[in-house]
C-alpha cells in the first residue's frame, strides 16, 4: 500500500513538471505533426506527389523534310496539361543556357532534343539520344520527369524498330506504305504512357483502404513514442536521485517504512508513468493524426513490452549514476544513441534482414520498435508473441540489475 | 524514569580514500519527557550520530562491545520499522516536496507513518493548525518563504504523535525571529511530554533550550551532563578576552607563564584566557604588559559557560573548532 | 580581453567534460556512418546493390513471359527473386524486397490478342525504392507490349512468323533507337558524376549533430547562472556585452572544431568533395556555426533551469533538423514545406553544402546561403543579446 502512495505521489509529480509534460507528450506529437504536414502532400488516390519539377526544354531539332519537325511533337508531349503536376516546363534556345540553369537550382531537369532528331528517323538504322541533365541535389522529381520521357520517346522508338522491321520484311517502302504502317501501328498501341495499362499496382498493406499518408506517419510516431517513453522511463528513475539529493529519500527512509517498499514504489512509479504516456499518445494519435494501430492484442503486447522494457532500463541506468549531474550522460547519450540506432529502421525504412537491419535488435528500442512496426503491418499475435518474451527477459535482466544496484547503494 | 533513548557504544568510520572516524564509541542515555543536546562545534560527529540514531546509518562494529539503539524499548538496530515508528526526524534541510502542497505533503508522509483514514486527515488538520499554516494548505510548497518551509518541516515530524523527536540543527541560516519561534516551539514540545534530541552548535540554545547536554568533539562525548554539572568542571575558572595595541606574539608567551592562568588561545586579534581567579590573575597580566610597555585596550570578563567548559575540555574555542 | 578571458574558460570548462566528446565527436561520426549505409544500402562494392524484386511467373510456358523475365534479368536496376507467393509477400512486408511483380497465367496468348492481362505489381510507392522498382517493371513492359504491338501490325496472322518479328522487336529493344542520354549538372571535374550516397546524409548528420549541440552551447550560460558566478561576473568590470561575447566566442569555436572534425571524416573516409571549394566550404561552415552558437547562447539566455535548456534544445533539434531537411530531403516534401523548411537556417546549411558536394559549384553558390545564415546568426545574437539586459 506504501509503494501505490509512492508511486502516485511521483505520478502527480511527474504530470506537474512542464518539462516533463513536454517529453512526455509535447515533442513527439509536435515531432509526429510536423511530418504530418510535410507529407500531407498525399493526393486522394494515395499516390505521392511531390512539388512539380522545373523542367527546361532546348528543342534544336532542325526537322526533315520527310518528317517535318519531330522534336516539335515531343515538346508539345512534355507540355501536355495532364503532365502539369509532374513538370512544369520552360523552353530556352541553347544547351548552356539550360545547363545553366540547373547549375543554378532554376531548373531540377533540363531536357536537349537534338538538332538531327527527325533527321534520325530517315535511316530505319539511325540512333538518336535526347540530352537529359539533372540537378544531382535532386532523386525523385528528375526520376518521374525521366522515366515520364522514356514512355514518349518508347513510342518513336517502337516506331522506328516497326519500320525497321517492316523493312527488313519487305524490303523498300515508300512513304506513304510507311505512313500507313506508322498509323496502323500507333492505331494498335494505347497511346498514353503504353505500359502503365499493363500494370496493375497494388499496396502491400493488408489494409487496402489505408490511407498512405498514416502509412508514413505512422511508423515515425511509433518511433517518437519509443524513443521518449524511454526518456519517461529514465527520467522518472532519476527521482530517486534527486530525492536523495533534495533529502526527502533520507527523510523516507527514517520513517517505518522498509527499504523494499519504497524502491518498489519508485519502480512502479516509473512503470505507471511510462503506461499513462503510452496510453495517452496511443490515443492521441489516433485522434489527431488516424493511425490504426493494429490488432488489439497485439498492440497490448506491445504496449506491456514497451512499458517494462522503458522502465527497467531507466531504472538500470540510473542506478550507474553517482548523482543526478551525471544524468545529462543518460539523456543526451545513453539514450539518445540507443533511441536512434532502435529507431533506424523507422527513419530510414530499411529492410529488416539487411546489415544494418539486426542493429536495432542490440537496443532495447529496437525490439520494441519491430514488434510494434509488425503489430501495425496487421501480424498475427504468434509474431509479436517471440517479440514480447524477448522484451519480458531483457526487461527482467536490466530491472534486476537495477534493483540490486539501488538496494546495494541504500543498504 | 524510563529511558526514551539508550545509545551504547556507536562508531562510525567513512573510507573515501583516507578513514575518517567520525564517531568514536558513543553512548548516552535520554529520559522521556526531556530535551538532551548534543552540543559541539561542526565535523564533532553530531550529524552523523543523528543519522545513526535515525536509522540511515548502520554503526559499525564496536569491537569488544556491542553497539545498540534503543527507542522507547524497540532495538533499532535488530526492529527498524518499529523503533522508527517512535521517532520524528526534523532534518537540518528542508525535506520536502515542492512542487507538492502542504496538505499534500503532510497527507503523503503521514501515510508513510503509517496513518490512514480518518485519523490522518485530522492528525493533517491538526499539525496544519499547530504550525499555523491552515489558510496556506493548498498552496505549493515551492512558493513558501523559508520560515514557512521549516514549519512544515517540523510539522511533517509531529504527524504520527512520536514519542521522541530528533531536530538537528533546525535554526541555522534562518532570522533570530524565526530561531526564536524554534526555540519556543522545542520547549512547547517538551511541555506536551514529547523527549526532544536536539543537536546544535550555539551554545546559548544549548543553554536555554536543555534538560541536559553531551559536548561532542572529534567524535566522542567529552562531557555529559546538566548545565550545572558541566560547569563545575571548569570550577571557578574564568573566561578573560582582552585586546591589546600592537601584536599578540608580543605578550603571548608572558601571560602563559603568569600564575593562574591555564589556558591561553588567540582569537583573530583577541587573546582569551581561562583564569582560576580573575580577581587575582588580571593584576599580574596587566603587570607583564606594562614590562613590555604593550597597553592593554579592553577587558571581558565572563562567568563560566559552555564557551567556557569547552575550551578547558579541548583547548579551543567552541566556534573556532 | 575580457572577452578572450571568459571564452578561454569556458573552452576549459567544455574540455574537461567527456560528455562534450561523446555528442560534439563520436555521435556524430558513428551517425553519419549508420545513416548513410541505411540510406543507399550496403556499402561492399561486389554487393549487388539492385532493388530486389519478386517474381512470380503463372505464365511460364508463353515466350512473351520468358522474353519478360530475360529483359527484367538484364535490368541495371532490380534482380528478380523467385519463390512462391506468399514467401514473397512475406518478404515485401518485411521490406526485403522492394516490389513483387505477378505474371497471370496466359499474359503472353492475351498480350498477342486484342485482350491482354495486366500484370500485377506489388510494391509500396512511397518509398523511392518501391517506386523506382515499379518504375523499372513499367519500362520493360511497355517495351515488350510495344514488341508485340511491332508483330502484330507486321504479322497478324500469328504463328512463327509473329514470333520471329516479336523476337526481333525484342532484340531491337536492348538498345532502343531513341534514347536517352543521361546526366548530371556538376560544375567541376572533381565531382564524381555517380552520387556519393554520403552526399545527403553527411551534411545533414552534420547539422543536425550541431543543432544538437545547442544544448552544451545553452548550458555554458544556464550553469554560470546556477552557480551564480554569473551574478558574479555582473558586478564586475566586465560588461554585459563582453561577458555575452565571450560566452558566444568559445560556444563558436567548440562547434567550429566540430564542424571541422566532420568535414575531415567526411573527406577522408567518406570520400565527399567537402574540400573541392575549400572557400565555399569554409564559408558555409563558418556561418553555420555563427547561425548554431547563436541560437544555443539564445536558449542559454531565456532558459532558466537545466530542463528549461534541455527542453528548448531538444525542440529545436528536432524540429529545425527535420523541417531543414536534414533528415529527409525537402524535395520529397510539398512546395509549401519546402518553402516553410527554407524558414529554418539548416535548410539554407543544406543547400549549401549540397551545391558543393552534388555539384562541385563555389563560392558563387554559397554566398547566399551564407548570408541567410549570417542573418539568423545576427538575428539570435540580437535576441539574447536583447534577454541579456535584464539579467
Amino acid at each position: 500500500m506504501k509503494s501505490l502512495t509512492i508511486a502516485l505521489k511521483d505520478l502527480t509529480r511527474s504530470f506537474r513538471s512542464t518539462f516533463a509534460l513536454m517529453f512526455m507528450f509535447g515533442i513527439p506529437l509536435i515531432v509526429t505533426g510536423m511530418f504530418y504536414l510535410m507529407f500531407g502532400n498525399v493526393k486522394s488516390d494515395d499516390s505521392i506527389s511531390i512539388a512539380a519539377t522545373n523542367v527546361v526544354l532546348v528543342n534544336l531539332d532542325e526537322g526533315a523534310p520527310e518528317t517535318g519537325k519531330l522534336g516539335d511533337t515531343i515538346a508539345q508531349s512534355l507540355q501536355n496539361e495532364q503532365l502539369a503536376s509532374i513538370m512544369q516546363v520552360s523552353s530556352v534556345d541553347s544547351e548552356a543556357e539550360a545547363r545553366q540553369m540547373v547549375n543554378n537550382a532554376e531548373a531540377g531537369v533540363a531536357i536537349i532534343i537534338p538538332a538531327d532528331f527527325s533527321q534520325s528517323f530517315i535511316d530505319p538504322q539511325g540512333e538518336v539520344e535526347v540530352g537529359f541533365i539533372s540537378d544531382p541535389t535532386l532523386t525523385l522529381g528528375p526520376q518521374i520527369v525521366k522515366s515520364v520521357l522514356h514512355e514518349i520517346l518508347d513510342i518513336y522508338s517502337g516506331v522506328k524498330i516497326t519500320v525497321a522491321e517492316a523493312i527488313k520484311q519487305n524490303g523498300s517502302m515508300d512513304a506513304q506504305q510507311i505512313s500507313g504502317l506508322i498509323q496502323q501501328y500507333m492505331a494498335g498501341m494505347q497511346f498514353e504512357s503504353a505500359g502503365q495499362g499493363l500494370v496493375e499496382l497494388r499496396s502491400p498493406s493488408s489494409e487496402s483502404e489505408e490511407n498512405l499518408l498514416q502509412s508514413m506517419v505512422a511508423p515515425i510516431m511509433a518511433g517518437m513514442m519509443i524513443f521518449f517513453a524511454f526518456f519517461t522511463g529514465a527520467n522518472t528513475a532519476n527521482s530517486i536521485l534527486h530525492e536523495d539529493e533534495e533529502g526527502t529519500l533520507q527523510r523516507l527512509f527514517t520513517t517505518p517504512t522498509s527499504q523494499i517498499e519504497i524502491l518498489r514504489g519508485k519502480v512502479i512509479s516509473v512503470g505507471l508513468t511510462v503506461l499513462v504516456q503510452v496510453v495517452i499518445l496511443i490515443i492521441a494519435a489516433r485522434l489527431l493524426f488516424g493511425i490504426a494501430w493494429g490488432p488489439l492484442a497485439g498492440l497490448i503486447l506491445s504496449i506491456i513490452g514497451l512499458v517494462l522494457t522503458a522502465s527497467s532500463f531507466g531504472i538500470l541506468a540510473c542506478s550507474l549514476l553517482k548523482n543526478t549531474r551525471q544524468s545529462g550522460v543518460i539523456f543526451g547519450g545513453l539514450l539518445t544513441v540507443t533511441g536512434m540506432l532502435g529507431m533506424i529502421n523507422i527513419f530510414t525504412g530499411n529492410p529488416q534482414s539487411s546489415p544494418l537491419g539486426i542493429v536495432p535488435l542490440f537496443t532495447p528500442q529496437g525490439w520494441v520498435a519491430r514488434a510494434l512496426l509488425f503489430n501495425m503491418d496487421g501480424a498475427v499475435i504468434g509474431k509479436i508473441l517471440p517479440l514480447f518474451l524477448a522484451m519480458l527477459a531483457i526487461s527482467a535482466v536490466f530491472f534486476l540489475l537495477g534493483v540490486w544496484r539501488f538496494q546495494k547503494r541504500f543498504a | 524514569m524510563n529511558l526514551a533513548l539508550d545509545v551504547q557504544n556507536l562508531h562510525k568510520t567513512f573510507r573515501n580514500g583516507s578513514s575518517i572516524k567520525a564517531v568514536d564509541g558513543v553512548s548516552f542515555t535520554v529520559k522521556q519527557g526531556e530535551i538532551f543536546s548534543l552540543l559541539g562545534p561542526n565535523g564533532a560527529g553530531k550529524t552523523t550520530t543523528i543519522s545513526m540514531l535515525s536509522g540511515l546509518l548502520r554503526p559499525d562494529n564496536g569491537g569488544s562491545e556491542k553497539s545498540d539503539i534503543q527507542i522507547m524499548g524497540q532495538s533499532l538496530l535488530s526492529n527498524p520499522l518499529a523503533a522508527k515508528a517512535m521517532i520524528g526526524v526534523v532534518p537540518q534541510d528542508i525535506a520536502l516536496y515542492e512542487d507538492l502542497t502542504a496538505l499534500e505533503n503532510l497527507t503523503f508522509w503521514g501515510k508513510m507513518y503509517g496513518l490512514k483514514g480518518e485519523t490522518l486527515k485530522n492528525r493533517v488538520k491538526a499539525v496544519l493548525e499547530l504550525v499555523g499554516l491552515t489558510e496556506r494548505a493548498r498552496d505549493r510548497v515551492g512558493k513558501y518563504s523559508g520560515g514557512m518551509k521549516r514549519r512544515v518541516n517540523i510539522g511533517v515530524a509531529l504527524l504520527h504523535e512520536p514519542k521522541v523527536i530528533y531536530m538537528d540543527e533546525p535554526t541555522v541560516g534562518i532570522d533570530p525571529q524565526s530561531r526564536r519561534s524554534i526555540l519556543d516551539g522545542v520547549l512547547a514540545l517538551r511541555d506536551r511530554g514529547m523527549t526532544v534530541l536536539y543537536t546544535t552548535h550555539y551554545m546559548e540554545e544549548a543553554e536555554e533550550l536543555s534538560d541536559r547536554i553531551a559536548i561532542m568533539d572529534h567524535g566522542t562525548i567529552i562531557a555529559n551532563g546538566t548545565h550545572n554539572e558541566l560547569i563545575q568542571l571548569v570550577g571557578q575558572k574564568t573566561r578573560i578576552a582582552l585586546t591589546i595595541n600592537t601584536a599578540v606574539d608580543q605578550i603571548v608567551e608572558d601571560w602563559k607563564r603568569c600564575d593562574g592562568v591555564s589556558n591561553l588561545l588567540v582569537e583573530d586579534s583577541r587573546l582569551v584566557l581561562l583564569v582560576d581567579d580573575s580577581n587575582k590573575v588580571l593584576p599580574r597580566l596587566f603587570e607583564a604588559a606594562a614590562k613590555k610597555d604593550v597597553r592593554i585596550t579592553s577587558v571581558d570578563i565572563q562567568e563560566p559557560n559552555l564557551e567556557t567548559v569547552f575550551l578547558h575540555l579541548t583547548g579551543r574555542a567552541l566556534r573556532d573548532a | 580581453m575580457s572577452i578572450l578571458i571568459l571564452a578561454q574558460k569556458n573552452l576549459t570548462q567544455m574540455f574537461r567534460d567527456r560528455k562534450v566528446f561523446l555528442f560534439l565527436l563520436i555521435m556524430p561520426i558513428a551517425f553519419t556512418l549508420m545513416f548513410g549505409f541505411a540510406f543507399s544500402g550496403s556499402g561492399s562494392a561486389s554487393a549487388d546493390s539492385r532493388l530486389p524484386v519478386g517474381l512470380v511467373n503463372n505464365d511460364g510456358e508463353s515466350m512473351l513471359s520468358s522474353e519478360l523475365v530475360q529483359s527484367l534479368d538484364s535490368s541495371t536496376v532490380i534482380r528478380l527473386v523467385s519463390d512462391d507467393e506468399a514467401a514473397l509477400q512475406d518478404q515485401l512486408a518485411k521490406k526485403e524486397l522492394s516490389a513483387v511483380l505477378v505474371i497471370p497465367a496466359g499474359f503472353g496468348d492475351a498480350l498477342e490478342s486484342e485482350n491482354p492481362q495486366t500484370l500485377t505489381v506489388w510494391a509500396d510507392t512511397s518509398l523511392s525504392d518501391g517506386y523506382s522498382a515499379k518504375n523499372e517493371i513499367d519500362v520493360y513492359v511497355s517495351r515488350l507490349n510495344n514488341a508485340a504491338g511491332t508483330a502484330k501490325v507486321l504479322a497478324p496472322q500469328g504463328g512463327t512468323a509473329f514470333n520471329e518479328v516479336l523476337s526481333d522487336a525484342l532484340e531491337a529493344w536492348q538498345t532502343p533507337p531513341v534514347s536517352i542520354n543521361a546526366s548530371t549538372a556538376v560544375a567541376s571535374d572533381q565531382v564524381e558524376e555517380s552520387e556519393n550516397k554520403f552526399n545527403h546524409s553527411s551534411p545533414g548528420m552534420m547539422l543536425q549533430f550541431a543543432v544538437a549541440g545547442l544544448l552544451t552551447c545553452a548550458m555554458v550560460v544556464v550553469t554560470e547562472r546556477k552557480t551564480r558566478c554569473l551574478q558574479r561576473l555582473l558586478t564586475t568590470s566586465t560588461n554585459r556585452v563582453q561577458i555575452l561575447f565571450g560566452h558566444y566566442l568559445a560556444i563558436f569555436s567548440m562547434l567550429l572544431i566540430q564542424f571541422f572534425i566532420l568535414l575531415i571524416f567526411g573527406d577522408l573516409v567518406l570520400k565527399l568533395n567537402y574540400f573541392s571549394q575549400p572557400l565555399a566550404t569554409l564559408l558555409i561552415t563558418i556561418t553555420s556555426a555563427l547561425c548554431i552558437s547563436a541560437l544555443g547562447l539564445l536558449i542559454g539566455v531565456l532558459a532558466k533551469a537545466e530542463e528549461q535548456a534541455i527542453s528548448f534544445s531538444l525542440i529545436c533539434m528536432f524540429v529545425l533538423s527535420g523541417l531543414g531537411g536534414a533528415w529527409v530531403p525537402l524535395e520529397y516534401t510539398g512546395k509549401t514545406f519546402q518553402t516553410i523548411g527554407h524558414i529554418t537556417p539548416i535548410a539554407w546549411a543544406m543547400d549549401g553544402f549540397k551545391n558543393i558536394l552534388s555539384r562541385g559549384l563555389g563560392l558563387e553558390a554559397a554566398w547566399l546561403p551564407a548570408l541567410a545564415l549570417l542573418g539568423y546568426a545576427v538575428l539570435f545574437f540580437a535576441l539574447a543579446g536583447w534577454k541579456f539586459k535584464s539579467e
